[in-house]
């Protein structure tokens, strides 16, 4: 894993709150090796109802604003990919 | 091919009629591949000519467990073709539940896909054929020539449904119940050979058949999608020029809740969307109809056992708000009390059904058939009484006609326009082991109508771990039946009779004198 991947101490923060809700919200998330990019929509943890629960969990804990075209497979589909949407959507400008 | 008769009754002929009216007409949209009905009409019939082949006779059992494809689709008229019996069987079903369907009404043959065998082969033993859609080897060169003798009156589906307990049970269709619901149907929506279906319900759900065969009667095209956000309804509906779309509350949660471009694309191609499998809040249709004020919606009523029972027409939205309707086409509704007398109007009873759309009861249960379907308690039996559908809701009728919903007289619960039974996922809980006894019931929600949740005693050893008991749950049952929460209580509340007491359990949360 190179440097920027495995990120700050704040990136690890992230994930690890990122994890915990995916878990605690979608037991079926326990059943899955996460450690791995392993798709949480192909595999049924979430379905179209779940996405607007981590849509609100994101909004309410990291205070980002998801937008209409962030409602794609692409943002969602893995821990890392939600990892990646919270802290881009962190950055200077990026709101 | 032998080409359908002038009044088509049986399933197929819809779709042998059609493709000799209407052969180059766009039939089914999967993805990128489109079929027009010519092409259906052949893969149906290389389809039957397959079954044929392998030994099929009629009555034989034929399951499609299948995602939303043209696959599924051409499986289904082609199995009716052959003479046998289609079982849909929905794609998200773990391969316990298939197993189930398939030894309930001993399936025959299976058609599926090779990725969907390797997780079954083992749990489905029973099955004599395995057709794999993905396998060209298993489909012949050319159609059926000859198909066998059928009539209106012959069994052509089952579909699983849910109860208050046990297992699921297979609803049996005829040939004339799946032509009478496509009918009555098509008059009230007064669906048209221009009409472009959006099909997101799946094919194993009457309300999604229906869909494909109302499509498939009048040589309107259905567009197949499996979503997962509703943005991608939207842009199917916009880029295929959808005309009509039906869903189940769910759905319409999705799209007003969780889909911003739902409010600001026009969706203009829409002419009409239908609701049924639960009831939208009231303010969900204000908002439906405040994005799509040129889109006409249907509130309607079924249960599987009869398909279809009421709808509210458009024109009666504001007059009625949170009125399921008045009975559909050739059909009779009425209401009845403890007596077994005809409610009053305002009167609350249970809702029986009279009509074509009666199904042929419950597949090898005598008993819970005879509790369903029963003589009509309102003719004499010598007087011509028909065999009426008991519901088992609990509807109230007003002076005009119009019947509004009371309450489920049983402890099933509706979730996302699936009927879950308590004991199905009580099971399930009871096997991931550590507790002492659990009720699982439906508390209300905004989103799914109700949402499944566990009341458990835990087990000597103290209350499991939540997640890990979820994490089983959703690994032997569809995400639909998974609880959302489990509770723990030091004991369940028991009825005189010593029955655990469901209501109870279930208004205590509901009214908040219990937090769940």
């Amino acid at each position: 894993m190179s440097d920027r991947e495995s990120g700050g101490p704040r990136t690890a923060e992230t994930r690890g709150a990122i994890r915990a809700y995916v878990v605690s919200r979608f037991p079926a998330a326990k059943n899955l090796d996460l450690d791995k990019p392993v798709s949480l929509l192909d595999s049924g943890v979430i379905d179209s109802l779940g996405i607007l629960d981590i849509v609100a969990f994101l909004e309410e804990s990291f205070g980002v604003q998801v937008r209409d075209e962030d409602l794609a497979p692409e943002n969602f589909d893995t821990l890392a990919a939600l990892e990646r949407f919270v802290e881009a959507r962190r950055l200077p400008g990026g709101k | 091919m032998s080409g359908a008769p002038a009044a088509p009754y049986l399933l197929h002929h819809l779709l042998e009629r059609t493709a000799a009216a209407h052969p180059s007409k766009e039939a089914l949209v999967d993805g990128e591949r489109r079929l027009d009905y010519a092409a259906f009409r052949e893969a149906a019939g290389r389809c039957a000519a397959s079954l044929l082949a392998a030994g099929l006779a009629p009555r034989d059992r034929v399951a499609i467990h299948l995602p939303k494809s043209a696959e599924e689709a051409w499986a289904i008229f082609g199995a009716s073709w052959a003479g046998g019996v289609f079982v849909p069987v929905n794609a998200l079903l773990r391969p316990a539940q298939v197993r189930h369907i398939v030894e309930d009404c001993r399936v025959r043959f299976l058609i599926t896909s090779a990725q969907r065998w390797e997780t079954l082969r083992g749990e489905v033993a029973t099955v004599e054929r395995v057709l794999l859609v993905d396998d060209p080897s298993h489909w012949p060169a050319s159609g059926v020539a000859v198909a066998p003798a059928r009539i209106g009156e012959d069994l052509a589906a089952i579909l699983y449904t849910s109860g208050s307990t046990g297992r699921p049970k297979g609803v049996m269709l005829s040939h004339r119940n799946l032509l009478a619901g496509s009918r009555i149907v098509s008059t009230y929506l007064g669906i048209r050979h221009d009409e472009r279906i959006l099909s997101v319900l799946p094919f194993s759900f009457d309300y999604g058949l229906n869909q494909l065969i109302t499509a498939t009667e009048h040589g309107a095209t259905t567009v197949m999608l499996t979503f997962r956000f509703g943005e991608e309804i939207v842009r199917k509906i916009d880029a295929e020029r959808c005309t009509a779309l039906a869903g189940v509350p769910t759905i319409w949660a999705v799209l007003t809740q969780a889909t911003p471009s739902f409010r600001k694309r026009k969706l203009e191609s829409l002419r009409y969307i239908t609701n049924s499998g639960g009831a939208v809040p009231t303010e969900t249709v204000r908002q439906l109809r405040e994005a799509l004020p040129h889109v006409q919606l249907f509130l309607m009523y079924g249960l599987t056992e009869a398909f279809r029972s009421t709808y509210l027409p458009p024109s009666e939205l504001d007059r009625r708000p949170g009125s399921m309707g008045k009975a559909i086409p050739e059909t009779e509704i009425f209401l009845v009390n403890a007596q077994g007398e005809r409610c009053k109007p305002g009167e609350a009873g249970i809702l029986v059904h009279r009509g074509p759309t009666v199904s042929l009861g419950y597949w090898e249960r005598p008993e819970e058939t005879a509790a369903v379907l029963r003589p009509n308690p309102l003719i004499p039996p010598l007087q011509g009484a028909d065999v009426v559908c008991y519901s088992g809701d609990l509807v109230r009728m007003d002076a005009d006609g119009y019947f509004h919903f009371v309450g489920r007289n049983d402890a099933m619960i509706k979730s996302s326009g699936y009927r879950i039974s308590p004991s199905e996922v009580e099971e399930v809980l009871m096997k991931g082991g550590a507790l002492a006894q659990v009720a699982v019931i439906g508390l209300p929600d905004p989103v799914m109508g109700e949402r499944v949740h566990a009341v458990a005693v835990a087990g000597a050893g103290g209350p499991p771990d939540k997640a890990e008991l979820l994490a089983h749950c959703a690994r032997e049952l569809p995400p639909h039946m998974v609880p959302r929460d489990v509770e723990f209580v030091p004991e369940l509340p028991r009825s005189p009779n010593g029955k655990v007491d469901y209501k109870l359990l279930k208004a205590e949360r509901a009214a908040g004198t219990v937090k769940a």
